[in-house]
């Protein structure tokens, strides 16, 4: 890569995203989320860089920290597939927050309009 | 159809193997992410919200009832049971595994299909007019264009990496079905004053971010210099296309910025230097070559028929409404064109199941010579029944789910998949789609309402072509709420334009309020039935419209 | 760093030399219009600064094609194996590789076995079919 030309992680260390395209702000508490590598699936990252699909278990992390822990997620590509932060509230449990809530309600849920898949598809079972 | 040779054979075969090791090395690590991910797209694996998408190629929109039934089972065995035919004309599946995805590019390849290009930077799946080699009017069919331009673009060493994604379709009759003007390059076959057939090149249209309507480059190309024409405005693209900018990296920016004049000349002047090669450098085909693919789109064994007054009386009022929305008059006697409608109320738009493909694929068995193709608005076609098999189709398609009499009316909604399933959505689409049926599910309603085109995306990417929809919504973000922008007066056909932005952006629930408005505003400001909405709105202008949204919402 | 070479079906490996001769084309340089100087040149550098920039592969096919450049065309930078077969039929004849990476690039290079148009090397798919060339 040329200094004019500096990749994309150059450019953003870490990338804070509210979802998509859109760029969110380092503020309040994160969670760093993935897609699972194999197939696709939504993964949360737990206390001691493990993942996990359930988000009630994924560690809450803000600041510097979140950015340390985020570095580390991106430097492995073995599991988790373009991580970043999430903005999440935890009265009550984790939850998704901020200006990607719907985006990342629908991630962790599945799609509204096919409630047979995704996780709310078991939880209905359930 | 087209039919494979060896050569075809071996080289899909090769991608197939090629991508199997690209998945391995993925795995074992020796590839990045960001390397595996341009190859991965060139292969039309994207990664979405809650899962890996795979966007298979269905060229030209063209399907024998063998490879539905391999999509099928693509469907049921690596899938969720079911399938999603998408504005251009292809068929992604929503869930499937990467680990999975050598094996699902393995049982296409064995069925002679790929999803080759149908991402990435590149020269993407050429579409095509659906009711091609069935439509009256047809200089030829223009399938054999399409073929010719698959061949050449597919795996074309200098075009695989240019500055944007890059869409082409081609037609061969003044009846535009293919929306060409809003393609990077639109082609039309057509003849010249002479009788002899060749091609209007259009070049620069485009939805997205800056929506335009293509310029005519060339009026009338020779039919068999079609590649070099091609080569020589893919070169220049190449070259001078902008790459510091995503959104400005599309033709149509470069065909703006240059000025139609002075792109134009260019290309010229391109391929007078590439013709200078002669006939040894030519990339052209020879007329061998050409004649050998148009034989694969010779006309069926059509039956000597007289036409029946099929559309007289019909007792059963729902099968009415499908023969006056659903059945197209065909260029044979006694056969007609059927339009399988994928927009039954409440579904996503363009979705079919497993079950219905397999039962698709067995009644374009028995009444459409095994040929069935894929719509650019997200609908099927069986395209050569004979007009006295319509009840009995008619009856099949209802049981499986297929027999919505709705083609071009107000459900026949076109929606991206919007923020259920895409990773750069701003807001969903297809449960406002779902929210515009319901509204309107009356079928006397919808027919007395008449022809009404409703594009749905879910952000400005447009893939679900709102600016060319007769009533365009637009979802945009607006602090994390899901905000709806209205555009009027878009369409898609002949006579092409872009909608226009009527006012501010209005909340999920005031959208279906405001689609009825203007609903209720054409129906009592039209002339009479035969003033379709798009007519009217030609004739009166946007200000009717806007009063009646704006005044009280 | 080594230089894979590629000789007709043969290749050779060899460390990297910038001798003279030897001309690096900047990605962006226009060559539509004109060729560079290529007065005593031998070997033409071409770069990919990131792998998508693709305009080097119509610099290749020109010079080789409408300029009739007949010495090494060399590709370097952000180029991966996987393109390198692309490169190598728009008229590229060298690669600067990762030491050890040769085997891998043999097999990209290697993968296919028709092509379906002209271009600088390798039989188009429709002349094949119809015995030969066109
Ligand atoms: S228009 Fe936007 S939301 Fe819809 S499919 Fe395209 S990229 Fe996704």
């Amino acid at each position: 890569m040329s200094a004019e030309n500096p990749g994309p992680r150059a450019q953003s260390p870490a990338k804070i995203a509210a979802g998509g395209v859109k760029k969110a702000r380092l503020d309040g508490e994160k969670v760093i989320t993935a897609n699972r590598l194999t197939d696709g699936v939504v993964i949360y990252r737990a206390e001691g860089g493990a993942w996990t699909e359930d988000l009630s278990a994924a560690q809450v992390l803000e600041g510097e920290e979140a950015i340390g822990a985020l570095a580390a997620a991106q430097a492995d590509e073995s599991t988790g597939v373009g991580p970043y932060l999430m903005d999440v509230e935890t009265e009550e449990g984790i939850h998704p927050s901020g200006r990607g809530r719907i985006r990342e309600e629908i991630r962790e849920a599945g799609p509204t309009i096919h409630p047979q898949f995704g996780r709310q598809a078991e939880r209905g079972a359930a | 159809m087209y039919q494979y040779d060896d050569i075809d054979k071996a080289i899909v075969q090769a991608r197939v193997d090629e991508f199997r090791g690209q998945v391995a090395r993925r795995l074992t690590g020796e590839l990045t992410e960001d390397q595996f991910k341009p190859l991965r797209l060139q292969n039309g694996l994207y990664l979405q919200l809650h899962a890996y998408m795979l966007r298979v190629a269905i060229p030209y929109g063209t399907l024998s009832a063998d490879q539905l039934r391999v999509l099928a089972s693509i469907a049921r065995d690596y899938d969720k049971g079911y399938g999603h035919v998408s504005t251009r004309q292809n068929m992604q599946f929503n869930w499937p595994a990467l680990v999975n995805v050598p094996d699902i590019l393995q049982r296409l390849c064995d069925a002679e299909m790929h999803a080759i290009q149908t991402s990435g930077n590149c020269i993407r799946n050429v579409t095509s007019d659906p009711f091609a080699g069935a439509a009256a009017g047809e200089v030829e069919d223009p399938r054999i264009w399409c073929e010719v331009i698959r061949q050449w673009s597919t795996f074309h060493p200098e075009f695989a990496f240019l500055p944007r994604k890059f869409k082409i379709a081609v037609t061969a009759s003044d009846e535009d079905r293919a929306a060409i003007q809003v393609h990077d390059i639109g082609i039309q076959l057509r003849t010249n004053d002479a009788g002899e057939p060749g091609f209007r090149i259009l070049v620069g249209g485009g939805l997205g971010r800056t929506p335009y309507i293509g310029h005519v480059v060339r009026d009338f190309l020779p039919r068999d210099q079609l590649l070099s024409y091609l080569e020589a405005i893919l070169r220049v693209y190449n070259v001078h296309g902008r790459r510091d900018n995503l959104f400005k990296a599309r033709i149509k920016i470069l065909v703006n910025e240059m000025g139609e004049e002075a792109f134009t000349h260019a290309v010229e002047q391109e391929w007078e230097e590439i013709r200078k090669l002669g006939p040894s450098g030519s990339v052209d085909l020879p007329e061998a070559e050409r004649a050998r693919i148009a034989g694969f789109f010779r006309e069926p064994d059509f039956a000597a028929l007289d036409d029946t007054d099929f559309r007289a009386d019909p007792d059963d009022a729902g099968y009415a409404r499908w023969l006056s929305r659903n059945v197209s008059a065909h260029k044979r006697p006694g056969y007609a064109i059927v339009t399988v409608s994928l927009k039954p109320e409440g579904e996503a738009p363009g979705d079919i199941t497993a079950d219905q493909m397999d039962a698709l694929a067995d009644l374009a068995d028995r009444y459409s010579f095994s040929d069935v193709r894929t719509t650019h608005e997200q609908n099927m076609v069986l395209p050569h029944v004979r007009q006295a098999d319509l009840p009995a189709l008619y009856a099949a398609l209802s049981e499986t789910g297929l027999g919505s009499a709705n083609a071009g009316l107000v459900s026949d909604i076109i929606a991206c998949p919007g923020l259920d399933y895409c990773n750069l959505a701003n807001t969903r689409s297809i449960p406002v789609a779902n929210r515009i049926q319901k509204r309107f599910s009356d079928p006397v309603r919808q027919a007395e309402v008449g022809e009404l085109k409703i594009k749905i995306s879910g952000c400005i990417n447009a893939c679900g072509h709102h600016h060319v929809g007769h009533i365009g919504i637009l979802g945009v973000d607006k602090k994390g709420e899901e905000f709806y922008q209205v555009t009027l007066g878009g369409r898609a056909d002949a006579e092409a334009a872009i909608g226009e932005i009527v006012g501010r952006g209005l909340a999920t629930d005031q959208v279906v309020d405001a689609v009825e408005k203007l609903v209720d505003t054409y129906l009592s400001l039209r002339t009479g039935p035969e003033e379709r909405f798009i007519d009217a709105y030609k004739r009166l202008g946007a200000e009717p419209f806007k009063e009646a949204l704006y005044e009280t919402a | 760093m080594k230089l894979l070479e590629l000789k007709d079906r043969e290749w050779t490996l060899s460390d990297l030399d910038d001798g003279p001769g030897l001309l690096r084309v900047d990605n962006g340089q226009d060559l539509l219009e004109s060729p560079p100087d290529l007065t005593g040149i031998s070997v033409v550098r071409l770069d990919w600064p990131q792998f998508k920039l693709g305009q080097a592969f119509t610099q290749a096919r020109l010079l080789r094609q409408r300029y009739g450049f007949e010495g090494q065309i060399r590709a370097g930078g952000a180029i991966f194996r996987d393109q390198a077969w692309h490169a190598a039929r728009c008229g590229v004849t060298a690669f600067e590789i990762e030491d050890g990476a040769e085997d891998g690039w043999l097999e990209s290079l290697h993968a296919y076995p028709y092509h379906y148009q002209r271009a600088v090397t390798g039989e188009a798919a429709w002349a094949l079919r119809h015995g030969g060339s066109a």
